[in-house]
Order: structure tokens, then sequence, then C-alpha cells
């Protein structure tokens, strides 16, 4: 018999992306709020430690999927991208 | 399987059943033939058939790209010696402005938006999609819209700020002409029709595929679709604040970006680009899933990297919605700001070369034959690559510095625009054109039409890098002799025109062997292995197949002569009327039987109306305005008077012994689905009037007043929760009678009650900002607090009218328990409104200025 069941996490996939813009969003918000002060710089830090920690529980949440699959993938991305919204912060 | 572990509780052992095998009666297929008939003559006005509608609006999408190319052409030949005195100043304004506005706006994004309708029932195995009639009125305003908006360059009406109209540029100050008002409203068309197909579709996309067609067997082309839908609810949004505030600052001096009032130019650039770089990506989207579709079919082999293929496009999704700023970093943002923006635009390069990657692992697998389709899914990957490199290198600040507002800038766009979009689009016409027509197009003269636009294009846009990079700004209308510009620019030039000899003999080619057909199309030519090649009529394929895999025609060879023969579902009209099957969304179980209704000319007279309206105010008629729109709503109504028939029949075999409900209500129901996207739709606004108000906030904390008491902000927020309660009240009134007894009128007195207080609630809301003495003439913060105001009124103003609406459905007894269509809507749309109204008072009075 067929499986007419979807075996694919797209709701990991698309909370993974939607962790990278909620952490996008507020990283900018920090930087016009306070443009080039260090509370910019810390919150931005601490937004990251969030959103990568976010990103860890969905991870195992999702039980740990392999970088092959949809929720996988999706996750490196999401991880990719939050991580590298995070280097303007660091280098002022 | 047991039916526990389905997503519906649908037993999955009843698709053995299929196909069945027992002979149909006679006439099933003249009957779905007269049913689905579609009018002809002047009552095409009246037609909805996606096949017609959708075949419309593509063609009216192909008749703007080419005034939009001729306008090109105009500009070039200006271009194409230094001191030319082809084009006025005034009028090359006027040309490149209506060149980017109609190429964006009037082409790209309804072209792939009809690819969509007009492929997407079959592709997914349905009879229609859910709303034809909302589809129908998306068309006949982006047909009278777009027409009035070209015809304004012939009156030098044309707007002339450039396609992103960046005030101050265009406020009254620099623009007192209505040039720029026929931008601003003529944009209103195509937001309505652009959000009108977004609905359509991510509603059809989820919930009217075929049985078994899971999300992971989906066409990749229907994930482009759905994504690119998504995409649209988010990002025009921003259009529509953007372009309302500008209107409200030229014709009530509301100062939303006049610095020397609390407001500020970036604001509106920040609101036109968080649509405007999703746009690119919007157009980019659907043309990658065509691609998908394209190279399996040329190269014979299942798309390599199906799953990265989805991961990409729903990260491309996420991610464009994070660039929006690159297009400002020479306006002096914070450089931490430009670097998240940098940062993003590199990361978006991420899923686009995982779906560059995946076409060439696809052609590479298979054994390629080199027809039209192959060589413009070729040529589309070698420019958008290109396009895609120029753009990573514009994305680094210290070069977009050097770069900015030059030609590179213009020769970057071309290169991502033409092999993102109109490549993979002109492909797709030699590709799905057997679909639509009594014969193929001439594949040799698709080659030669390849071979001009291809060479034309890099001919034309690859010299411009070399001008941009010389120091020739974009949107001059000439320049100087002796600074080695003349070559390149005439180079330039001559390329446009190969481009345009290749457009011509597409035209040619079109005109030799296109003849558009509903039934007896030339086929699938290039043997491809998805549904919309089976048999199929007006209703689509006779019968509804059980889908068991990506390429249903590939694996089952059967497939097309079982769902001729009626094998499969819906093998008749089960209920005498226009009808497709309702999907569960992710594993695509049969739920319910969706009635359909049938043609109207009410879509149309609606959409003539709202076109009316729109041009009144643009000419400030506003009497005359009134007049039409007042007529318009009356035609919606009317339209939505038939979508909520009474059916008799409460059960329909949908084949195989299959018994599903008909026309249902609640979560499950399309129609609960559709106004959830169209909540999206207008709380995305509602976010951006609230950005608006904070970030001018941020500019100039200065000039804000504090909040009216906080007593009434209180009283303001009961009377928004009473809406909501009330709504909801309305609901269960219905809910808690028994069957069979009537309505009675306190359901939709409750609804209108609910109304009345978001009223009041508005009333309160603009008094008392009134009285704490905020003008919105005076300050940012008055224009935008009493934007929001009216935003909100606007919708109250709606809610107020489906009350009314809904008394007189009532009245005519045709609200009945335990739960009804419209009243479900009308109650849910209340019930937002005062959500929304409470979010909007809550952040505008107690946050900043508060």
């Amino acid at each position: 018999m067929q499986d007419f069941r979807n075996h694919h996490d797209f709701r990991t996939l698309s909370a993974a992306f939607a962790i990278w813009a909620a952490h996008f969003t507020l990283l900018w918000a920090a930087s016009i709020t306070f443009p080039g002060e260090p509370a910019a710089r810390w919150l931005a830090l601490a937004f990251t430690v969030i959103a990568l920690a976010a990103l860890a529980w969905l991870y195992l949440r999702a039980g740990k999927p392999k970088l092959g699959s949809v929720a996988g993938l999706g996750l490196a991305i999401a991880t990719v991208g939050t991580l590298y919204d995070s280097v303007p912060p660091l280098i002022g | 399987m047991a039916g526990r572990e389905s997503e519906t509780c649908f037993d999955h052992d009843l698709y053995k059943l299929f196909p069945v095998h027992a002979p149909r009666p006679e006439g099933e297929v003249e009957e779905l033939d007269r049913i689905w008939k579609a009018p002809t003559g002047w009552g095409l006005l009246k037609g909805i058939n996606n096949n017609y509608i959708g075949f419309f609006h593509l063609s009216t999408a192909f008749l703007f790209f080419l005034l939009a190319g001729i306008l090109a052409l105009g500009m070039r030949v200006q271009l194409a010696a230094p001191l030319q005195d082809f084009l006025p100043q005034e009028t090359y304004n006027q040309f490149f402005t209506m060149h980017g506005t109609m190429m964006m706006f009037l082409f790209a994004v309804p072209a792939v938006e009809a690819a969509g309708m007009l492929l997407l029932p079959q592709m997914l195995g349905a009879r229609e999609l859910p709303f034809p009639r909302m589809a129908a009125y998306g068309f006949w305003m982006f047909l009278i819209g777009g027409l009035s908006f070209f015809t304004s360059i012939f009156f030098s009406l044309a707007p002339s700020g450039g396609w992103f109209m960046y005030p101050p540029l265009t406020s009254i100050a620099f623009s007192p002409e209505i040039n720029t008002d026929f931008y601003l409203l003529g944009i209103g068309f195509i937001e309505i029709s652009a959000i009108a197909g977004a609905v359509e579709i991510i509603v059809g996309v989820l919930r009217s595929r075929a049985p078994g067609m899971t999300l992971d067997r989906m066409p990749i082309f229907a994930w482009a679709m759905l994504v690119f839908g998504v995409m649209i609810i988010l990002a025009f949004p921003a259009i529509i604040a953007a372009t309302s505030l500008l209107e409200l600052e030229r014709a009530f001096n509301w100062p939303f970006f006049d610095p020397t009032r609390g407001g500020d130019p970036l604001l509106w650039q920040h609101l036109f680009w968080f649509f405007g770089h999703p746009e690119v990506y919007i157009i980019f989207i659907p043309a990658a899933g065509m691609m998908s579709m394209m190279v399996a079919t040329i190269a014979r082999v299942p798309l390599v990297g199906y799953r990265l293929n989805v991961v990409a496009l729903v990260a491309t999704g996420f991610i464009s919605f994070g660039v929006w700023a690159h297009h400002m970093f020479a306006t002096g943002m914070p450089r931490v700001s430009t670097g998240y923006f940098s940062a993003a635009s590199m990361a978006v390069s991420l899923p686009a070369g995982i779906q560059v990657f995946c076409w060439i692992a696809t052609l590479a697998s298979g054994k390629i034959r080199w027809s039209a389709p192959a060589l413009f899914v070729t040529g589309s990957i070698v420019t958008f690559t290109i396009g895609g490199l120029t753009g990573v290198m514009l994305g680094m600040v210290p070069f977009d510095w050097q770069a900015h507002d030059t030609h590179f800038v213009v020769a970057h766009l071309h290169y991502v625009l033409i092999g993102g979009m109109v490549m993979p689009l002109f492909g797709a016409f030699y590709y799905w054109a057997g679909m639509t027509s009594k014969n193929a197009l001439s594949d040799r003269l698709g080659r030669w039409v390849f071979a001009l636009f291809f060479s034309g294009v890099h001919i034309t846009f690859l010299p411009m890098h070399l001008t941009g990079f010389l120091g020739m700004p974009r949107r001059v209308y000439t320049y100087l002799p002796g600074r080695d510009l003349d070559l390149v620019n005439l180079i330039s030039t001559i390329g446009a025109f190969v481009i345009a000899a290749g457009v011509a003999l597409f035209l040619f080619d079109l005109a030799r062997n296109f003849r558009f057909t509903a039934a007896e199309s030339a086929g699938n030519v290039y043997d491809a292995g998805t549904l919309e090649w089976l048999p199929a009529g007006l209703y689509s394929s006779r019968s509804l197949p059980l889908v068991k895999s990506r390429n249903p025609l590939w694996d089952d060879p059967d497939l097309a002569e079982d769902t001729q023969e009626g094998r499969y579902f819906l093998p008749n009209s089960a209920t005498g009327l226009r009808e497709t099957i309702i999907t569960s969304p992710v594993n695509a179980e049969p739920q319910y039987l969706q009635i359909i209704p049938g043609p109207s000319p009410f879509p149309a007279a609606a959409a003539f109306l709202t076109a009316a309206f729109f041009l009144s105010l643009t000419v400030q008629a506003y009497g005359f305005a009134v007049f039409c729109g007042v007529i318009a709503v009356g035609c919606m109504l009317r339209w939505m008077w038939d979508s909520d028939p009474p059916v008799e029949q409460k059960t329909a075999d949908i084949g195989g012994g299959i018994m599903v409900p008909i026309a249902i209500t609640g979560p499950k129901s399309h129609g609960w689905w559709g106004l959830n996207v169209l909540m999206v739709v207008m709380g995305m606004i509602g976010v951006m009037m609230l950005f608006s108000y904070l970030y001018l906030f941020g500019i100039h904390p200065d000039v804000w007043i504090a909040a009216p008491p906080l007593e009434q902000t209180l009283g303001i927020l009961a009377l928004f929760g009473a809406t909501t309660a009330l709504a909801w009240l309305s609901r269960r009134m219905l809910a808690w009678r028994k069957p069979g007894i009537p309505a009675g009128q306190l359901p939709w007195i409750t609804a209108a009650l609910a109304a009345t207080c978001s009223a009041l609630a508005v009333y309160w809301d603009w008094s008392g900002w009134s009285g704490a003495g905020l003008d919105p003439v005076a300050s940012g913060q008055g224009a935008t607090v009493f934007a929001a105001v009216g935003y909100q009124g606007c919708l109250t103003a709606i809610s107020a009218l489906l009350a009314g609406y809904l008394g007189f459905r009532s009245g005519r007894g045709l609200i009945s328990p335990p739960a009804s269509v419209t009243l479900d809507t009308v109650a849910r749309f209340i019930g937002y409104v005062g959500v929304q109204g409470a979010v909007l008072a809550f952040v505008i009075r107690l946050l900043p200025g508060g």
C-alpha cells in the first residue's frame, strides 16, 4: 500500500526561519534605537544567544534531523543566517 | 492504514478503491461540459473560468511588457549618442518612470500570478481554484487600471519621479501636478489585484489539491506559488501603506515625509523597499518554480534535490524580507544597521545558489533535449548567475557607495530580472503553449527567438557595467561627448534593438501558431510528467486523480486514460453545480465538496466602478468618486449574495462510494482560510502604520505630545473588547439554536452592535486626540496617529456595511442554524477589527509619547 502521509517537517523549517526573522528585526531595531551606543551591541549579543538557544531547542524537538532533510537544512540555513547577522555588531 | 493515523481521520484504505473499473453512466461528460461552459462574446465579461481569466490576465501582462519595452527603446535611442534630442528631459523622465513601474507592477507580478491561475487548477488536480469570482475581479481591475495608467503618458500626465517615487521630489512642493497621483492611485489597482490573486493561490494550493497529493508530492511550481502568495500578503501592505500616506500628504498636507514638521523622507524609503526588495523575489520565485518544472522535463529525470529546492524557496521568501535597506546604504544609516542588511544580502544568495545547483545537477544527470525551453532555461541560469554575482558586489557597503545610482545598478537589476524572470517566462511560453493552444509554438523559431533575445540582453546590459564604472548616472537623459561613453552607449542601444527583434519574432510565432483553446489543445509536446497534461476540458480532467508520486504521468502510464474514463474522484457533477473537492492542507485527504459559483457580471462591474472610483479621486472629482464607490460596493455585495447559496443536499458521493459533506463552515472551510489570509493583509497594514508612528518618534521625539488620559484609553480598549466579544456571541447565538428553526434576528443584531462598539471606539479615539491638541497637519505624530485611526475607521465602516448585509440576508431567511458561512465570515471580520483596534490604540497611546 502506497503511503499517503507527509513525512517531512515543514513546520520546523518555517519555525527556524521565523526565529531568524525575529532575530534580524530585533537586532535592527536595537541598532536604530541606540545608534553607535554599546547598548546596541549588548542587546545584539543577548538576542543572538536567545535565537541560537531557540534554534537548538527546535533541533532537539525535531529529533536531531539530518542536514539533508527539510527540517535539518532549514535549521542549518537559519543558523548560518543568524550567526552572519551577529557579525556587524561584533566588528562595530 | 487506520483512519486515526491520517490527518483528518480519513481512512487511507479507501484509496485502494481507485481506479474504479465499474462502467460510468452515459452523459456525465456532456453534463460537465454544460455546467462548466464559459460564456462567449460579450458574455465573456461574466466569465470566471480560470482557463479564460488566467489566459486574459497573462495576455494583458504581456501587452504591458511590449508597451514598456517600446518605452525602453525610446530611452535607448535618446542615449545612443551624446546630447541627443530625441526625447526632451521631462518626457525622458516619464519614460523611465513608466518603464520601471510598468515592468514591475503591470508585467512581472501579474504575469507570474496569471501563470499560476492558468496552470494551478490542472496541475493540482482540481476543477477550479476556490475563489474564481475574486480572480475575475482582480483581472478586470488590472486591465482597466493598467490601461488607464498607461494612457496617462499620452497626455503628459505620467509620473516622472522614478518607479520608487522618493519624496520630497514627489511631494506636492516639487511635483504639484497630478502625475504623481496617477502613480499613487494607479498602483492601488495593482495592489488590489495582486492581493486578490494571492488569496486565491494560497488557499487553492493548500486546500484544493487532488487526493493523495501530500505536500511532499506537490509540483515544485505549486510550492513556488505558495511562497509567492505568502510574500505578496506580507509585502504588498507596505506599499499600500506607503502610497496611502504619500497621497494623504499630497491631498491634505499631513507631513509624514516633511522633516520640518516631524516627518522624515526616509520613512517612505523604508516602507517602499520593505515591499520593493521582496518584490524582486516575488517575481523570481514563481519563475524559479517554472524553471524547476522545465529542467526535469528537459532532462527527462525527476528534479534533483526536490526537497532542497523547497527549503531554498522558503528560505528565500524569509530572508528576502531582511534586505530592504540595502537600497539605502547611501542615505547615512547607522553603520551597524547597514551591516545587518549587508549580511542578509549575502545570506539570501545561499538558497538562490542551492536552486541553481539543483538545476545544474538535474541537467547534468539526464540527457538534455535542446528545445526552445531548454535554451531559455540554460540562458536564464547563466544570466541570473551573473546578475546574482553583481548583486553580491552591491551588497558590500563600500562598493555600493561607489556604484550607487549609476548604470552599473541598471545592468545588475536587468540581469537579475531578465535572467530570473523574463527568460524563464519565455521558456514557459514555449513549454506550456500546448496546454492552451490548438498548435504548439514553433521550436525552430523559438531557438531563433532565444538566440536574438539572449545575445541582445548581453549586448545591451554587459556594457552598462562599464558605463556605470565610468560614472554615468542612471535617470539622466543625456551625457557629454568625449567621456568614453559614446561607443558603449551605442552598443547598448544596438543590443536593445536585437532584443526587440527577438520579441518581434516571438510575436510572429504567436500569430502564426497560437490558437487559444480550452478543450482541444496540442497537448504534452515535451512529454512532461505532471497533472496539467492530463486530457482536460473547462472542468479540468474528467475525474480528479489519486496522486501517488511527484510525476504521476511518468509513473503511471494508464493515468490519463483512467481519469478520462472517470475512474477516479468526482467523475461527474455530484450536485449538478460547479464543484471541486476540498482536501486537507498537509496530506490532501478529501474533506468536503465545495460548490463553486458560476459566471456573473458583478465582478467585472465592481472592478470597473472601483477603477472609476480611483480615477475620480486622481482628478479630484470627489462627488463622482463617492458615487462610483457606493455602486462598486453594491456590486460586490450582490456577487457575494450568490456565494453562500442554501443547498438542500447535505452530502455527496465523490467516487468509489466515498461520501463527503457539502459546503461546510468553520476552520476546515476554504472561506475560513481565505478570511485568515485577508486578516494577515489587514494586520500587516496596521503593522506598517505602527512602524511609521514609532519610526517618526525615533527621529523627532521632540515634537511628540503626551497621549490623552489613561481612563480614556481604557474606555476605548473596553469598547474594542466588546466589539470582539459581541462578534463571537453572534456566532454562538446561531450555533445554540436548533437546526430547522429560523435563526431569528438576534445574531445579526448582535453583529451590528459589535460594529457599533467599534465605531464608538474610533470616534472616541479620534476626538480624544483632537481634544489633547494633536493636529494631523502640524506634526508627524499627528499625521501618523490620525492615519492609523482613519485606517481603523475604514475597517469599522466595512464592518457596519457587512453587518447590514447580514441583516438583509437574515431578513430573507438565508441565515439558518447551526452555522452560516456568511455569519461566520462577517462575525470573524468584525471580531478581528476589534482586536486590531485595541492593539493600535494600546501601542499608540501607551508607548512612546503616551
